[in-house]
């Protein structure tokens, strides 16, 4: 289980303080697949980089099984940061490594021998669909092709949480409904705990079955995707549904 | 001067001429190289920030980019003397334009390792990267193909400075080229020293070229 607990970050701007996230909790069961939604400049970059660990939130906590992530020292850095795998918008493969190389990546970085991992990540290549693509480089993918060369180094480690950021926002309407239906194959096969950061509602409605709302810092709605979207609360919800016009 | 006197004196000059470039560039690589990763890595944005290591380092660099070649050349020759023991022919021009070329390697190791994405190297801390292992397997390898085209770019201004040394004896085909042509109006070889000059010019830009072509996988 995966808990976000009290979690605020404040930027301090030249006009002022910026609080970027505001008291945000959230609970993920293992196995959840869960989407954030919200417009641009809600926190939805904060609130993935505090839980990439690439930025340090002033108050909170992010626990796995009881760990908290945020004490982490130094030393153990390394291991659990790999407990959370990270898709970025505009995947960020290495550019100078073929398919293999790339989602074998992280498991180089922890010193492991090829004989270790080469099953897992001919796995993983199955399971993403690039058979036959592992000498390719990144130059030579189509879009959807790399970012499921990004799905598929996130999961090379084995995280507790996979966590993806507006994984579909550089890809076409068809090439999106393909990834969006892998994630569901995903999703099912290795029981993985998802959750999916997006400004795009398709998203969540294909592959979410939690939803939670992020506006100003704050998450405003949330709940199972049906009744949300069906009987939205929240006024922001209704704009982003598009059941309300903008005043 | 017969032909074989003709080819002899272009030989010899032809090979001090390759022994200069590759020495000075052994030399300003081995320490033009880590002087280029010490100023990526200690700048505002680097792994390691160290503001006033940063600003010292490109202090120094600066100001020996700011000195004309030739004038350092002269201002190098009592430091020549004392080093490698002579301030005339190949060894004392090897180490001027060593000393010449570091900053500017330096300068060129930095822009190739700054071309790396910075949100490439985020990604590859969200995986639990050391920092010694993004400098190796990140920004060594993304930037390697631009570091090789900098060895290139290296080796071709070296030439040209070499010719240059040749006005103070320092051996090699631009100083044939300046004893013959310029001091006795022997044409012939001048142009003869030009011509083996163009030729090294373009052998160095194109093979090297080939290399990075092959090695880079970003336009495949």
């Amino acid at each position: 289980m995966i808990e976000i607990k009290g979690l605020s970050k404040t930027f301090k701007t030249a006009n002022g303080s910026l609080l970027a996230l505001d008291n945000v909790n959230l609970r993920l069961e293992a196995g959840e697949m869960v989407g954030i939604i919200g417009m641009s400049g809600a926190g939805k970059t904060t609130l993935l980089r505090c839980l990439s660990l690439l930025e340090k939130p002033d108050e909170g906590a992010i626990t796995i099984d009881g760990l908290n992530l945020l004490e982490a020292r130094d030393d153990r850095m390394r291991d659990y940061r790999q407990k959370i795998g990270v898709v970025f918008q505009g995947n960020q493969l290495l550019k100078q490594r073929n398919v293999y190389d790339n989602i074998a990546f992280p498991l180089t970085l922890k010193g492991e021998a090829k004989q270790n991992y080469d099953e897992r990540i001919k796995r993983l290549i199955e399971l993403v669909g690039l058979q036959g693509k592992e000498g390719s480089y990144p130059s030579q993918l189509s879009g959807g092709q790399k970012q499921r060369v990004a799905i598929a180094r996130a999961l090379a480690t084995e995280p507790d949480l996979l966590l993806l950021d507006e994984p579909t926002s550089a890809l076409d309407a068809i090439t999106t409904r393909a990834l969006l239906t892998l994630l569901n194959e995903i999703h099912a096969k290795t029981q993985a705990t998802i959750l999916i950061i997006t400004h795009e509602l398709n998203v969540v409605e294909r592959v979410c079955e939690k939803v939670v709302v992020i506006e100003d810092g704050k998450f405003i709605e949330e709940g199972k995707v049906a009744d949300v979207f069906k009987h939205p609360k929240h006024r922001t919800t209704r704009l982003l549904l598009g059941l309300e016009e903008h005043a | 001067m017969n032909a074989t006197q003709l080819y002899d004196l272009l030989s010899t000059g032809f090979v001090d001429t390759l022994w200069i470039i590759l020495g000075s560039s052994l030399i300003a690589y081995g320490f033009g190289f880590p002087l280029g990763v010490l100023v990526t890595l200690t700048g505002k944005d680097g792994l390691y920030p160290k503001p006033v290591l940063s600003l010292g380092l490109n202090r120094a660099i600066n100001i020996f980019r700011s000195i004309p070649f030739y004038i350092l050349v002269v201002a190098l020759m009592p430091l020549s003397r004392f080093v490698v023991g002579t301030s005339l022919g190949i060894k004392a021009t090897i180490f001027s334009l060593s000393v010449g070329a570091i900053p500017f390697v330096a300068r060129l190791v930095e822009s190739a390792l700054l071309e790396v994405d910075s949100d490439m190297i985020e990604s590859v801390i969200t995986m639990g990267a050391s920092k010694l292992q993004i400098v190796t397997k990140v920004l060594f390898r993304e930037a390697l193909p631009q570091l090789i085209q900098g060895l290139s770019i290296t080796m071709i201004m070296l030439v040209g400075y070499s010719a240059m040394a040749g006005l103070m004896g320092g051996g090699g085909l631009g100083d044939i080229a300046i004893r013959y042509g310029y001091y006795r109006y022997n044409y012939t070889i001048m142009y003869y020293a030009l011509i083996i000059l163009i030729i090294l010019v373009e052998v160095i830009q194109t093979s090297i070229g080939l290399i990075v072509k092959h090695i880079d996988k970003r336009n495949k």
